[in-house]
């Protein structure tokens, strides 16, 4: 016993194992909890279902993780997510070729990230001051593009795509895994990770030792964008209509995950498992509440409350 | 000088995690007087200090001041009572007025609702100030401040509450060297009234010059007090070390090698006309005050900063200009003055830091080799002797030495044939001090060619083949290191002479 507890201390003592460890206990807890209480959170409809919610959330959170390890943030993956899914919606309305509008859609998510790493990278804005900006500038769009009106009436193939599945497991579901799987083994076994967490904990000692972190941020943008494209994709294929608010909020949930999985929003540490817990947590969460019939504007206020307790340090500091 | 100790501890004990730190401390400082409190890194000279302020308190032994014992529940009751502190980073808000930072949080300007008295404090703050000869504007916001002045603001927030003892740690570290004098002469007022001042500090001329009494501390225990009216600074060095050192800066006469880097009218950013040449197999010294431009030459040369006009050549060819791949290409590499800012990252391990500035030589098919990794570094910390525990070990734990040394490895990692060292041993104990002498020296017999940018005219003169001279954007002197006294160098960095370099 002691052994195992000896070994789970040393575990949590490396660089953003802490909330690793905790998220799961607080998941195993949760679980129970939510199967205790309610009736149908158990079942597999549900889960399958849960599936479903976290891929995009997910997805879009591998990037911002990766942003925020090095200092930044980008905070207008909702509105590129509404303008992506936008664009994508009335091309398909227009009926052009499916495969040529996602593509085409991929190319603005990419678009919308070149601008925000331009703004940061070129320009050295902070990267909150330039994704509030674009936010804010993509939202507008996003009006300007639905006039108002939800764009829907999407052909039938497209939307079936939300139906793909492997064993029962959502096709999305399976993608945002393997990314996550992917993406940790590119931070822990190659030179990447080792950048990220160096820029993040020391711009400068990185530029001084020949660390070109202005084009690795950039880069970071646009993969941030290009995903969002893609979340934005799926996400359409379920909701099978976008409205002007489409992706409204998304940018805070994926805040909300890659905090609650013990990352510092001042850049460095912090590791991407967390990231991935966090995703899991806040959908399970959310998905329990929703069957607590907790309504969404309550289900808000439990999740702020969990990203102070999480990152706040619960030890008492010494004279 | 009174032989009634205003300040006495006895034999103060204090461990940390069972390390036992401070061994029974016995230490003494008169009024009047300017006790010296020397010792290497870790030797506990600022766990002591700690105590004596309040931050710390003491397992076991006593403070005595002026005659009976004291207890400090807290910093403020060491103040209240007469013991102030400068701390060598200042403690001041840069966007408050001189007279604020003075007054911060004093009672007596304020009435019963709050209401800040403005007037009698800035007549106040103009008073305490004249008193140290200074005379600026006491309503100007601390930031708009030299250095020097902001210091002197925070000694008069000191002797303002009537301080009695005043603890000055490290005070010239922040200093250019110009000022150091001006600032010795307000220690020296002070002194004349009465205060009892504990000056604290590696460099060994500045405790030469200053102090009355010296106190050695070496690990946890005070191994002797010194008279300075008889004794000399190299009996102080050998009592910190525990041994006398020999070749503190040891210095082969070596034959230079061919010329490896040229730079060639470089200009801009407060530089005129810089150019000159290092070879491989030889150390370069490059002497100056603060604010001379000899940061400014490395960070052009490293393309670190924006060279606006002028060419840097490596083995004849010029090499990009703002790129600072292309000059670690070039073969050049760079060891900057502030370690902790440019030099290190401190949260991460040993190993991560040394490999940082050579990563792709790591990889193997896209893959980081550990294995590599793990060798290579193990091999650095034995080479260059690095106290760690192993390279997992975050840098945040080592001490200044060690800190330089893992940034040293970064750069040797990468085989460099030429390496700028800026201010290679700020901030680092005398003991590792001598062992970076004889790494550089060790270096360039093997055939390095080293820019050694230092405002230190000792350490200038102890291990350079030749040395420059800065003053304000130009090189004002240029000397063989042979014979050459400190005056030559103190002049040719004050301009008062042309010296014989490229003007």
């Amino acid at each position: 016993m002691s052994k195992v507890k000896n070994c789970i201390s040393s575990y949590m003592k490396r660089d953003g194992n802490r909330n690793v460890v905790l998220l799961i206990a607080f998941m195993a807890v949760q679980i129970l909890f939510f199967s205790q209480v309610t009736e149908y959170f158990l079942g597999i409809s549900n889960f399958v279902n849960l599936m479903r919610q976290t891929a995009e959330l997910g997805m879009v959170t591998i990037p911002l993780a990766m942003l925020i390890l090095t200092g930044n943030i980008d905070l207008s993956v909702g509105a590129v997510m509404g303008v992506c899914a936008i664009s994508l919606a009335r091309m398909l309305r227009a009926g052009m070729n499916i495969g040529l509008s996602i593509l085409i859609t991929l190319c603005i998510g990419a678009l919308m990230g070149c601008i925000n790493g331009f703004f940061v990278a070129k320009l050295h804005l902070a990267g909150i001051v330039a994704t509030i900006g674009t936010q804010v500038m993509l939202r507008g769009a996003c009006f300007i593009l639905t006039g108002g009106r939800p764009v829907s009436g999407l052909p039938k193939e497209f939307l079936d795509v939300a139906k793909w599945n492997l064993f029962g497991i959502p096709f999305t579901f399976i993608l945002m895994i393997a990314a996550f799987v992917i993406a940790i083994f590119i931070m822990q076994r190659t030179s990447f990770g080792i950048k990220l967490h160096a820029i993040g904990y020391n711009a400068k000692a990185s530029k001084f030792s020949g660390i070109q972190s202005d084009k690795l941020k950039f880069w970071l943008y646009v993969l941030s964008g290009t995903v969002a494209a893609i979340a934005a994709t799926f996400m359409l294929t379920r909701f099978a209509s976008a409205e002007s608010a489409f992706g409204t909020g998304y940018d805070t949930d994926v805040l909300t995950s890659v905090l609650i999985g013990g990352m510092s929003i001042a850049g460095g540490s912090g590791n991407l498992l967390g990231a991935l817990l966090g995703v899991l947590t806040i959908g399970t969460l959310r998905n329990g509440m929703n069957h607590l019939e907790i309504s969404a504007l309550y289900q808000q206020m439990v999740l702020g409350a969990l990203i102070v307790i999480s990152a706040a340090k619960w030890r008492k500091y010494k004279a | 000088m009174s032989a009634e100790p205003i300040l006495r501890t006895s034999k103060i004990t204090k461990g940390f995690f069972g390390v036992q730190v401070l061994k029974g401390i016995d230490f003494e400082v008169c009024p009047g007087e300017i006790m010296g409190l020397v010792g290497e890194n870790g030797a506990g000279k600022s766990t002591l200090m700690k105590i004596i302020t309040g931050l710390y308190t003491n397992d076991g032994g006593e403070i005595i001041f002026k005659g009976a014992p004291v207890f400090f529940s807290d910093p403020g009751k060491a103040r209240d009572i007469g013991i102030s502190i400068i701390h060598q980073e200042f403690n001041l808000f840069s966007n408050l007025s001189v007279a604020e930072n003075i007054f911060l949080d004093r009672k007596e300007f304020r009435n019963r609702l709050g209401q800040v008295n403005w007037k009698k404090m800035n007549e106040e703050a103009r008073k305490v100030l004249s008193e140290l000869g200074a005379s600026f504007d006491v309503t100007m916001p601390v930031r708009m401040l030299s250095v020097r002045e902001q210091q002197l603001v925070e000694i008069a927030k000191a002797v303002s509450t009537n301080a009695q003892v005043l603890i000055m740690d490290e005070p010239s570290a922040a200093l250019p060297d110009n000022e150091v004098q001006n600032m010795f002469d307000v220690v020296r007022m002070l002194k004349q009234k009465g205060v009892a001042i504990i000056y604290i500090s590696h460099r060994m001329g500045e405790i030469e010059q200053i102090c009355d009494r010296v106190t050695v501390l070496r690990d946890g225990i005070n191994v002797d007090v010194l008279d300075m009216k008889t004794r000399k600074i190299d009996d102080v060095i050998a009592q910190m070390v525990g041994r006398e050192i020999k070749d503190y800066y040891p210095h082969t006469s070596r034959e230079p090698g061919d010329e490896i880097l040229k730079v060639e009218e470089m200009s801009g950013d407060g530089l005129k006309n810089i150019s000159f040449t290092v070879n491989r197999k030889e150390v370069v010294g490059l002497y100056g005050l603060a604010g001379a431009g000899s940061t400014e030459v490395a960070e052009m040369i490293m393309g670190l900063r924006l060279m606006p006009s002028g060419t840097v050549l490596m083995n004849g060819e010029p090499v990009k200009k703002n790129a600072i791949e292309a000059s670690m290409a070039a073969g050049i590499g760079y060891v900057p003055p502030d370690r902790r800012q440019e030099g290190i990252v401190v949260n991460m391990p040993i190993a991560d830091n040394i490999i940082m500035a050579n990563l792709p030589k790591y990889i193997k098919k896209g893959l980081l080799d550990f294995k590599k990794i793990a060798a290579s570094t193990a091999e650095h910390i034995k080479e260059l002797a690095l106290k760690c525990n192993g390279a997992d070990q975050t840098v945040l734990s080592l001490s200044g030495g060690n800190q330089q040394k893992v940034v040293l490895s970064k750069w040797l990692d990468r085989n460099p044939s030429m390496l700028i060292l800026n201010e290679p041993t700020r901030g680092v104990d005398v003991g590792a001090k001598s062992e970076i002498y004889r790494l550089i020296d060790e270096l360039a017999n093997s055939g390095l060619a080293i820019l050694l940018i230092s405002s230190e005219v000792p350490e200038v003169l102890g291990i350079s083949d030749r040395v420059l001279v800065m003053c304000r954007g130009r090189i004002t002197g240029e000397y063989k290191n042979e014979n050459l006294g400190q005056d030559v160098l103190l002049k040719a960095a004050s301009g008062t002479t042309g010296g014989d370099g490229n003007e």
